[in-house]
């Protein structure tokens, strides 16, 4: 089955409210921040993917957003109303691959992969990671994807499994690179001390 | 066998960054002018520092037949060690799940670049005539990769044999010969600087500049070409390589290189 034909079927049988991360899904499709209320006509339409791509980019501050994951994303905007496919691309631009990884997940196909692994393969700059102690990574864990991002990080914590067909849970397969950029930073304090 | 436009996907690796939004916006914009093409059935975009990385990206590819390219500009330690250890290549063609990844070159490397980098010379020319000026690559350069350097001296070679400027030489930031002796590489009295990275951002905008000892860099409001160091020696600055308008036609002429070489055209 195609991806977008996955997501039409699964948002038919995810009872409302459709909350994916910080933004709601309403039937139709229209799009918005889970904060914002669709009758708000003060919400800016906004059209065209750069527009798009700035807002997920950047915080209302104007900073920079390295971890699509991360909660902070700018209210105050709408989308739609979208076709499923563009309700499909608009969600791989907030977060990317959620649609995929979720669609995985629930189709038995998706192999998370341990931080053991990841940091085995790093080269240059990031093999530092090999040598974060083991006893280190809950913490870490912690702090960063647990407070600091709202993708549930498969490949550490075992429970809960997001098996709740109610909700669309966005899953983070393998460490990303935000996490190992911590990682590398937490086990080069170790190594000096 | 080349197969039709509904079947092959495109996916573009490149860098990012965690630290500011310039390194993808190439990559973005690349994406975008390729999906107009409609040569593709998708065009996906995946980063070593951003999302989706390219470690997610193939959960969503579902075209049989997928072009990898490398959205970088030097053949080296990204493009011939990351990326195929990331995507599990075993070589220029690996099978994933019930697609084939047909992994290509990085734009830098063909042959097309040099007009790319050519145009971006031009541009920051103006009206000067080039006949007389020496076209300078500024490349990073490491040590960890010997390759990586080589695309650079590979590009400059290809501009050298044109004749259209008087000189085209390469520097690096962190290898032999840098950018910070310029002078002695440079024997005309003027020269283009062009910085052979995929973005903009702190190599182009800050690193280079300072290591030539500029008074202002392309940010500056006050920036203008060309700028005249001491001794009336005269510096145009150029936009970096990769931000040339014509880079998604490079990239497509990867594309279909991959195909002629190994005989799927
Ligand atoms: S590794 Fe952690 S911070 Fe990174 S995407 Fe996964 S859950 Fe979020």
């Amino acid at each position: 089955m195609k991806l977008t034909q996955w997501l039409e079927s699964r948002l038919a049988r995810t009872p409302l409210p459709w909350t994916v991360g910080e933004v709601r899904i309403y039937p139709g499709y229209l799009l918005i921040h889970r904060e914002d209320a669709p009758e708000d006509c003060r919400l800016r339409h906004l059209s065209g993917w750069e527009a798009f791509l700035d807002l997920v980019r950047f915080d209302a501050a104007g900073r920079f957003r390295p971890l699509r994951g991360a909660p902070g994303l700018q209210k105050g905007w709408r989308r739609g109303p979208l076709s499923i496919a563009e309700l499909f691309s608009d969600l791989r631009v907030l977060y990317p691959e959620a649609v995929a990884l979720l669609a995985a997940w629930e189709g038995k196909r998706l192999a998370p992969t341990p931080f053991s692994d990841t940091a085995r393969r790093q080269t240059g700059l990031y093999e530092v990671t090999q040598r974060l102690p083991r006893e280190e990574l809950p913490a870490l864990v912690k702090k960063v994807c647990v407070r600091g991002c709202l993708r549930h990080p498969l490949w550490h914590l075992p429970e809960p499994r997001p098996d709740n067909q109610e909700r669309l849970t966005l899953l983070c397969p393998e460490a990303c690179h935000y996490f190992l950029h911590q990682a590398r930073a937490r086990a080069a304090v170790k190594r000096a001390a | 066998m080349r197969s039709s436009s509904s079947r092959r996907a495109l996916v573009l690796a490149g860098h990012g960054s965690m630290f500011g939004p310039e390194s993808a916006l190439p990559i973005y914009q690349h994406a975008a002018s390729l999906r107009k093409t409609g040569m593709f059935a998708a065009v996906y975009e995946c980063f070593w520092k951003e999302e989706p990385s390219y470690r997610n990206v193939l959960y969503e590819v579902e075209e049989e037949c997928v072009y990898l390219v490398p959205d970088f500009l030097s053949h080296g330690y990204f493009t011939r060690e990351v990326l195929p250890r990331e995507f599990g290549l075993s070589g220029p063609i690996t099978r994933w799940r019930s697609s084939e990844i047909r992994y290509c070159e990085p734009p830098g490397r063909h042959p097309r670049m040099a007009d790319a980098i050519v145009e971006q010379a031009l541009r920051a020319l103006g009206e000067r005539n080039c006949r007389d000026v020496t076209l300078l690559l500024v490349a990073h350069g490491t040590d960890r990769n010997e390759n990586s350097a080589q695309t650079a001296w590979e590009q400059a070679e290809r501009i050298r044999r044109t004749g259209r400027f008087v000189e085209c030489g390469v520097a690096f930031l962190e290898q032999e010969p840098s950018i910070s002796g310029w002078r002695d590489l440079v024997s005309s009295r003027d020269l283009v600087v062009v910085p052979f990275f995929l973005s903009e951002g702190k190599h182009s905008y800050t690193d280079i500049p300072r290591m030539m000892g500029l008074a202002r860099h392309p940010r500056d409001p006050e920036f203008r070409n060309p700028q005249t160091t001491e001794g009336g020696r005269r510096v145009y600055y150029a936009g970096s390589a990769g931000m040339a308008p014509t880079l998604d036609q490079v990239i497509l002429a990867q594309v279909e290189a991959f195909d002629e070489a190994h005989s799927m055209a």
